[in-house]
């Protein structure tokens, strides 16, 4: 009878289970020291975007939600306003600028006056107007836009080289909102949500004025205007718009010769024209070439 | 003397494994307790008496800045009486594409910028297309006896480096003389503006 190896077997599982539960416990220890490592860069990320994004948005918020009311109460204005005044301008838009079929007649009168106005300020010669067929380009919300090419040569001095620019881009042009740049009028906008909200009455008015109207008397105008906002900063940002270039050079041609003939005439507002192509070169004496291929658009 | 018998490795696995499982343990619970209760609690931010997470406050500002654009296009349509989609799109085309005369004043100033000789480029003529914004120039380099193509070459460079101009065709570099200039180069070349 030998019962020692009977003992000595038993201590060895008790033994080996020991050691797995230890194995175990320091495994789950690792494993959860792992998931505490991720937690604690949780809550460094949490704190991190509180401090570089949620403080300064919470910062603008109020400024972005009190703008938000403003606009609202302005477009609620604008829409009160819209169905009386829009009616007439875009009648005339329809009519004039963005004719129904081909106004062939009328856009040949615009080049007779702009020859007889030129022909004292540097146009020296036009050649012979080439009319292409008029065709569909695209098609907007269910209506149909169409182009039609004119080409003419000019020779002229180059000091008359920016005005045949600067009126090709008056060609479409109906509104005093029409000729400013978006920059311009987003400054006007955001100088009339500043000072007064309601003051959008007074500045869809003066923007919906006829430039050709407007620049033959725009006091009047203008003093209508100033009078909804009275603060220096509105007057600063507003005397800005008018002196930027594109408002001066209508003020220069539209204000001059060229205005009293569109409206002796009844040419204004002209119809939209758009260059195709434009090839500018300079002659041996000094003079240019000026060939342009022009679309005017129509319905 | 006392002799210490090193502990063998599962002896040393076995007196830290309990501690060692605790301690994680215990600081695993606070970390998510932390998580779960405190961080919401505290790095909420309140706005006119409203309290948002940092997440809720990005969406928030997504959400008004969107509603805002949506209501300055509104009020932009409404503000010009001549804000009708069909004009609209003219008149946005034809402004977004750069004059003709600044096509040929930006031209003129690189032909001025050129080291060598800054009156040396002469440009005759121009050829533009506003909508597809394509531009082709001829002229000659002139009155820099041997030396024009080198000042041709470094009248194409500007051009190249130009932010504005992309798809720039090199012109022949030629050397001709004339009886009025003398030795020139013409060229002609064509681009496009960004």
């Amino acid at each position: 009878m030998v019962p020692a190896p009977l003992v000595s077997t038993g201590a060895a599982p008790v033994q080996r289970g020991k050691r797995f539960l230890s194995f175990s416990l320091v495994v789950l220890g690792g494993v959860l020291l792992v998931l505490s490592t991720q937690l604690i860069q949780q809550h460094i990320q949490a704190i991190q975007e509180v401090r570089e994004t949620a403080l300064p948005t919470a910062a603008q918020l109020p400024f972005t939600e009190r703008r938000v009311k403003i606009l609202e109460e302005q477009v609620e204005l604008s829409e009160l306003h819209a169905a009386t005044r829009i009616g007439s301008q875009e009648e005339r838009l329809r009519a004039f600028v963005l004719p129904q079929g081909e106004n062939l007649a009328r856009i040949l009168s615009l080049f007779d006056a702009f020859r007889s106005v030129f022909e004292g300020v540097g146009l020296l010669g036009m050649s012979e107007i080439e009319v292409g067929n008029r065709e569909q380009e695209l098609e907007v919300e269910g209506e149909a836009l169409f182009r039609q090419p004119i080409s003419v040569e000019l020779h002229l001095k180059e000091e008359a080289l920016p005005k045949v620019f600067a009126v090709l881009q008056l060609a479409g042009v109906l509104t005093v909102g029409d000729i400013l740049r978006p920059e311009e009028l987003a400054l006007l906008l955001r100088n009339s949500e500043e000072e007064s909200p309601t003051g959008i009455v007074a500045l869809e008015p003066f923007l919906s004025t006829d430039l050709l109207s407007y620049l033959e008397e725009p006091k009047p105008f203008e003093e209508r205007l100033l009078k909804s906002f009275p603060s220096e900063s509105f007057r600063t940002a507003f005397q800005d718009v008018l002196q930027s270039s594109s408002m001066r050079e209508a003020k220069e041609l539209l204000g001059g010769p060229l205005g009293g003939r569109l409206t002796m005439e009844q040419l204004w507002p002209m119809q939209f024209l758009a260059i195709e192509e434009a090839s500018i070169a300079e002659r041996a004496d000094g003079t240019w070439n000026l060939g342009l291929t022009l679309l005017a658009y129509s319905r | 003397m006392i002799l210490v018998s090193p502990l063998p490795p599962w002896a040393i696995l076995q007196r830290i494994a309990v501690p060692f499982a605790l301690f994680s343990s215990v600081l695993t619970v606070l970390l998510l307790a932390s998580t779960l209760v405190v961080l919401p609690r505290f790095t909420r931010v309140e706005v006119n008496d409203t309290s948002y997470s940092a997440l809720e406050l990005q969406q928030r500002r997504a959400e008004l800045e969107a509603h805002l654009a949506d209501l300055e296009r509104k009020r932009d349509q409404l503000v010009l009486a001549t804000n009708i989609p069909l004009y609209r799109t003219v008149k946005e085309r034809k402004n977004a594409a750069a004059p003709p005369l600044a096509v040929w004043s930006l031209l003129k100033d690189l032909a001025k910028s050129v080291v060598t000789q800054n009156d040396a480029v002469h440009l005759s003529s121009l050829r533009y297309r506003p909508q597809e914004q394509q531009v082709e120039a001829s002229g000659d380099v002139r009155f820099c006896g041997p030396r024009s193509m080198t000042v041709l070459a470094e009248f194409v460079e500007l051009l190249t480096k130009n932010e504005r101009v992309t798809g720039l065709s090199r012109p022949q570099f030629i050397r001709e003389v004339d009886s009025a200039i003398g030795p020139h180069s013409p060229f002609t070349l064509s681009f496009t503006l960004k």
